[in-house]
């Protein structure tokens, strides 16, 4: 857990490093849906040049993995390529999420590592449609109540999500 | 307009502060085939190691169902499906094989392997849960299966486990008959006539019943109820379903989905 704390911190400080020098920000919201279940997303998105970091929250209803409406952090990197006529982009990138949910048999922590692409259409200098996939890995980790041990499982997730972005950055800095 | 919205999100937190508290009924909650039969929801194949770990150590099931088929020598295996190309790489029945042709036998066409129940059974007690045994008693390929090879088997596969863990180890199956030859302390009857199966069971000393969920309705649970036997459901994946098994207050539920049985009984 302590490597899991030192990266959003270090995530965290690049993101308001690049937000200080950043020449565009971002509201994004964004649904969807993984081996884990429905998701939704609110993130702010610092943009330099091709570069966006982004800083959110996840949400998962109840389903295949939680027990109950649960809050966790994401953080991403895209790289940000335009078209011609810049009406459309198209990005890969990585993005992480983090949450933890106290259960009767202890407390599950879940870490989900993806690579992430997709395409982008902008209706206007200001919105913006979206649509992405990811390939990845779901880490758990449970520590127990039973035996105080601890369980880490592993495996293959993949995502589909659909947002829409909104500027409010000026982008003449 | 800012106001009505501040007001909006006050009636909201006002309306989920005033629940009522609900009385929850005390269910055992077992992951079907570990974490779900169905592919569409099984995040590792059903009946392998790693879905009854993830079931017990990540959902926090009660238990785990599992299904359990017999080798040509004897050992058992978790494996749902009476003919192995429905599921996996071969062919031909369980029973065709002796343990060492099949166990890298590759579940779901994926990477993970057949497994034997003596493994899971240690896994079951090193997190003192309860297990549900759905045995296979008859092979497609072979026939009934023979009571005395199988009751070997049986205390081969639970040779390490205490009393006490025995006692979680819930032996079901359809076969009547098989089942009263068979030695074993906690036994549960699979029936489709709740009236027979209650007196059955008493009749036979059986410490559980199993029903489809189909079959359950107010009077039959209620009858259940009052028997005392420990009698459970299966066949439920939706939240309607599972929804309408719980307001039957099953003493157990073999379900589709954990996280959700967990949320609406625990």
């Amino acid at each position: 857990m302590r490597n899991l704390r030192i990266m959003i911190c270090v995530a965290m400080f690049l993101s308001f490093q690049t937000f200080s020098q950043s020449n565009k920000e971002f509201i994004e919201l964004s649904t969807g849906f993984n081996r884990i279940g429905f998701y939704n997303d609110l993130a702010f998105k610092f943009e330099i040049k091709y570069h966006q970091v982004n800083l959110g929250l996840r949400h998962y209803t109840l389903d295949n993995f939680f027990e109950k409406n649960t809050v966790g952090m994401s953080i991403g990197y895209k790289y940000i390529i335009h078209g011609q006529n810049n009406k459309f982009y198209f990005y890969p990138g990585l993005n992480t999420s983090f949450f933890k949910e106290n259960k009767s048999i202890g407390q599950v922590f879940l870490s989900d590592f993806k690579l992430i692409n997709g395409v982008g259409v902008n209706f206007n200098p200001k919105w913006s449609l979206f649509y992405q996939l990811g390939l990845g890995v779901l880490k758990t980790r449970a520590e127990l109540i039973v035996n105080q041990g601890v369980s880490k499982i592993d495996y293959f997730n993949y995502e589909i999500a659909l947002g829409i972005s909104y500027s409010f950055g000026d982008s003449s800095k | 307009m800012k106001l009505h919205w501040v007001l909006v999100i006050l009636l909201v937190i006002l309306q989920s502060s005033c629940k009522k508290q609900v009385e929850l009924p005390i269910v055992d909650v077992y992951g079907h085939a570990g974490i779900s039969l169905h592919r569409d929801r099984a995040i590792f194949p059903a009946n392998s190691y790693e879905a009854n770990e993830y079931a017990i150590d990540v959902l926090g099931a009660d238990g785990v169902e599992m299904d359990v088929q017999m080798t040509k020598d004897s050992v058992l295996v978790l494996f749902h499906d009476p003919y192995l190309n429905q599921s996996s790489n071969m062919d031909g029945c369980i029973s065709q094989y002796n343990y060492d042709q099949i166990k890298d036998l590759k579940l779901d066409f994926t990477k993970y392997k057949l497994v034997k129940l003596k493994d899971v059974l240690n896994l079951t007690e090193s997190r003192n849960i309860k297990i549900y045994l759905d045995i296979k008693t008859y092979s497609y390929c072979d026939g009934r299966i023979s009571e005395s090879a199988f009751q070997y088997a049986l205390d081969m596969a639970s040779i390490d486990l205490s009393d006490n863990h025995k006692t979680h180890v819930y032996l079901g199956m359809l076969d009547l008959e098989f089942l009263k030859n068979i030695t074993y302390p906690t036994k549960c009857y699979e029936s489709t006539n709740v009236n027979s199966a209650i007196q059955t069971a008493q009749n036979n000393g059986f410490q559980a019943l199993t029903f489809q969920t189909s079959l359950i309705g107010q009077t039959e649970s209620e009858k259940l109820n009052t028997s005392g036997l420990y009698w459970g459901v299966f066949g439920i994946k939706d939240k309607w379903s599972i929804d309408n098994a719980i307001s039957f207050s099953p003493k157990f539920v073999i379900t589709d989905n954990i996280s959700y049985t967990n949320q609406i009984t625990k």
